[in-house]
């Protein structure tokens, strides 16, 4: 039954893939490749690799500028020596798995606030029924939320992941918003489905602003444990898009790609397949991607190889990174962070990547 | 060759019970079971559980009264339960895996500082090369080690276990002493296998320095989680002896059961089967075990519950607690534990135990 369910997938995929391929496409002035070549280029990823590509077109495969599927990691590849080399510790015969560290939200905060690194401070871990402030380690019903006076922050689920489970909370005069809109602690209460942080709120760098001010724009920069020394591997900002508050690429952000000894942002922007193509400027702001400078990139390659050392059992780490006024603050870490859109970008990131996994 | 290789630990282990019955005997002053009575008890436990019951004795399952085997909770059973419990844990329909917590010492130390709870703290993380000194964030040759003047401090291996890779150092005049004997840098170079932490050493209690002053007496309280509620198990005090620096029961400490209510110690202290019987006084300092009061006791137990709170993804852990002169002191976290002594020390462990347990 499942083997028939994928391969129903399958059909369906490439029936979708080649029904209008220009309407598809990232690249439409360039030379394309026939429906025909599509079909077999797709066929073929998925014999080789036991998965669609969902990113043939986001990689330009489907043009005829000479770009090889063979420079890009198939994601279920991508994901196994990912996980390998991320998953397991090993020292002195002993394994553990350190991802906690990072896929905890709470845990993640409380071991960067104590290594000194900037993240926005937890006030408090909730659940539909309590709240446990952190401030007097006193645990009070839901309700206290509103008796706190002013309060602006962020309520996210413990393992959230890609912006589920984040909800932005605002209380002003006992008064209780939840995204923007006026609720009940009941309807709140509803909205909460398990232990989640309360965290306070950031205000982006000025600049960032300019980008698009609605969202705070995070840095996604990859470093990795290369021996002794700490690299980093690749990175790029996402931006939210039509009053979205959210810089999520897959809830349909943009992203740039960002060089890594200038902190300025190149040429074009990608949307994830579902919700764009490519794009110069913000389709908001207007602001022109090229050469904008990100304030305090330095300090944030510099602070993200330094924190990479206090999580020596992670191989690499897709760091999101906001700018403040004050300088970088680390939002989150990923250990599974994806490959599509740094691949996107720079077709020699598989090889950067291959180059520094672990041997074995 | 595998398949007779455990019928004959079976057979040796029961040769071995069987033959001197008297000198294996915790309880000598009570009216104890004859050799047969005690060989058919062996083969039931293995029948039923499939293991050796290596703490026949300990548990005094050799005396005639006073003892209801089923009181008691096989190893085989309690492991495999304990492992179950502690693994990857359902948050929000997503799994992590907790434990990591607390096998990383450095991790640890961390979690705890941040959120406030007293526990040694950890002033570098080292490997044979370099140390990384969190006071300045500096990563230097481990040579620098010997400009840290008065340096008093323990080198623990992060992931060690069973005070396994655990070297006390201290820097006086220049000079580096491991055990108080004088070493070198590539001495201390080659003991260092992994990554290690350096962790100030914490003074105990004066009331726990009578008892035994030459190792740091720690409390071993285990907590569970039972729907959302935090509550203490069992919990024991271990003393070293002859000498010894560490506390610890597997290298031949004793184990003192710790009335939970009250905080006093019971009439008995324990040595591992091998080492010794039980005991009323502590064979180096003569001190009488029974009723002593452990000093902060309410407060560690309280302690130990909040701090479980943050270990939400972990079902059961035994803290190993000191007490200082200003209140007790947490040394590290456990999620794979053995219960020997815990069951041992104070009954009701089993029922406690598996009434908290989330299958």
């Amino acid at each position: 039954m499942e083997l028939l369910k994928r391969a129903t997938t399958a059909a369906e995929f490439l029936y979708f893939h080649l029904k209008n391929p220009s309407s598809h496409t990232y690249y439409p002035y360039n030379q394309r490749k026939s429906n025909l070549e599509i079909y077999f280029d797709n066929l073929w990823w998925m014999m080789r690799y036991c998965e669609i590509n969902h990113f043939y077109y986001l990689y330009g495969l489907d043009g005829k500028d000479g770009r090889n599927s063979d420079d890009y990691l198939a994601l279920r590849t991508f994901r196994r020596l990912r996980d390998r080399a991320n998953l397991v510790m090993e020292m002195g015969g002993r394994k553990a798995n350190c991802t906690c560290l990072l896929r905890d939200k709470f845990i993640f905060g409380e071991y960067l606030k104590v290594l000194g690194f900037p993240t926005p401070e937890i006030i408090a871990l909730c659940d539909k029924q309590s709240i446990m402030w952190l401030d007097t380690q006193k645990t009070e019903p839901l309700e206290s939320l509103t008796q706190r006076g002013r309060i602006d922050v962020f309520i996210k689920e413990l393992l959230g992941e890609c912006a589920d489970g984040v909800y932005s909370v605002r209380v002003e005069n006992g008064k209780l918003c939840l995204n923007k809109r006026r609720v009940t602690i009941e309807e709140l209460r509803k909205t909460i489905k398990d232990k989640c942080i309360i965290q306070e709120r950031i205000y982006q760098h000025q600049k960032m602003n300019e980008l698009y001010p609605h969202s705070v724009n995070t840095i996604r920069l990859v470093t990795v444990i290369c021996g002794k020394e700490i690299i980093p591997l690749g990175a790029i900002i996402r931006m939210g898009v039509k009053g979205q508050c959210c810089d999520n690429l897959a809830a349909g952000g943009v992203s740039a790609p960002v060089d890594l000894e200038t902190g300025r942002l190149g040429r074009e922007g990608l949307f994830r397949p579902a919700f764009g193509r490519r794009t110069t400027h913000h389709p908001d702001t207007g602001v022109a991607f090229y050469n904008f400078q990100i304030p305090y990139f330095e300090e944030a390659v510099q602070m993200s190889k330094k924190l990479h050392g206090f999580f020596y059992g992670i191989h690499s780490i897709g760091w999101d990174i906001a700018i403040t006024k004050d300088g970088p603050v680390f939002i989150e870490g990923n250990d599974n962070w994806e490959i599509p859109t740094f691949q996107a970008y720079d077709r020699s990131f598989k090889k950067k990547f291959l180059a520094v996994l672990p041997k074995g | 060759m595998r398949l007779f290789e455990r019928p004959i630990t079976a057979v040796k282990f029961l040769a071995s019970h069987l033959r001197d019955p008297q000198s294996k005997t915790y309880y000598p002053e009570e009216e104890r079971k004859s050799r047969m009575g005690i060989c058919l008890d062996n083969f039931r436990w293995m029948f039923r559980h499939f293991e050796i019951n290596h703490f026949y004795y300990l548990y005094g399952f050799d005396r005639k009264h006073g003892v209801n085997q089923n009181d008691y909770l096989p190893k085989r059973v309690f492991d495999k339960l304990l492992t179950k419990a502690n693994s990857p844990a359902f948050v929000g329909g997503r799994r992590a895996s907790y434990v990591y917590l607390l096998q990383d010492k450095f991790v640890f130390g961390k979690y705890l500082e941040a959120l406030g709870f007293p526990t040694p703290r950890i002033i570098a993380l080292c490997d044979r090369e370099s140390v990384t000194w969190l006071d300045t964030q500096r990563t230097m040759p481990l040579e620098s080690i010997l400009e840290r003047e008065g340096l008093d401090a323990f080198i623990k291996e992060l992931l060690g276990m069973c005070a396994e890779g655990v070297y006390p150092v201290r820097v006086g005049n220049g000079k580096l002493y491991l055990n108080e004997e004088q070493i070198t840098i590539e001495s201390l170079k080659r003991m260092l296998k992994n990554k290690c932490i350096v962790q100030e050493r914490v003074g105990q209690h004066s009331k726990l320095k009578q008892l035994y002053p030459d190792s740091v007496n720690t409390i071993r309280l285990a907590t569970a989680i039972n729907d959302d509620e935090v509550v203490p198990l069992s919990a024991v005090i271990r003393t070293g002896v002859n000498g010894q620096r560490c506390d610890n029961w597997t290298a031949g400490g004793i184990a003192i059961g710790i009335d939970l209510a009250t905080g006093r110690l019971h009439k008995y202290g324990i040595f591992k089967p091998g080492y010794g019987g039980k005991i009323e006084r502590h064979p180096d300092t003569g001190f009488k075990f029974e009723d002593f009061e452990i000093p902060y006791f309410d407060t560690t137990i309280r302690m130990a519950a909040s701090l479980h709170r943050f270990f939400y993804g972990v079902h059961s852990i035994a803290w190993d607690i000191a007490v200082t002169e200003s209140g007790p002191m947490v040394i590290e976290g456990n999620n794979r534990w053995g219960m020997a002594t815990l069951q041992t020390c104070n009954s009701g462990f089993k029922k406690k135990f598996l009434s908290t347990h989330r299958f």
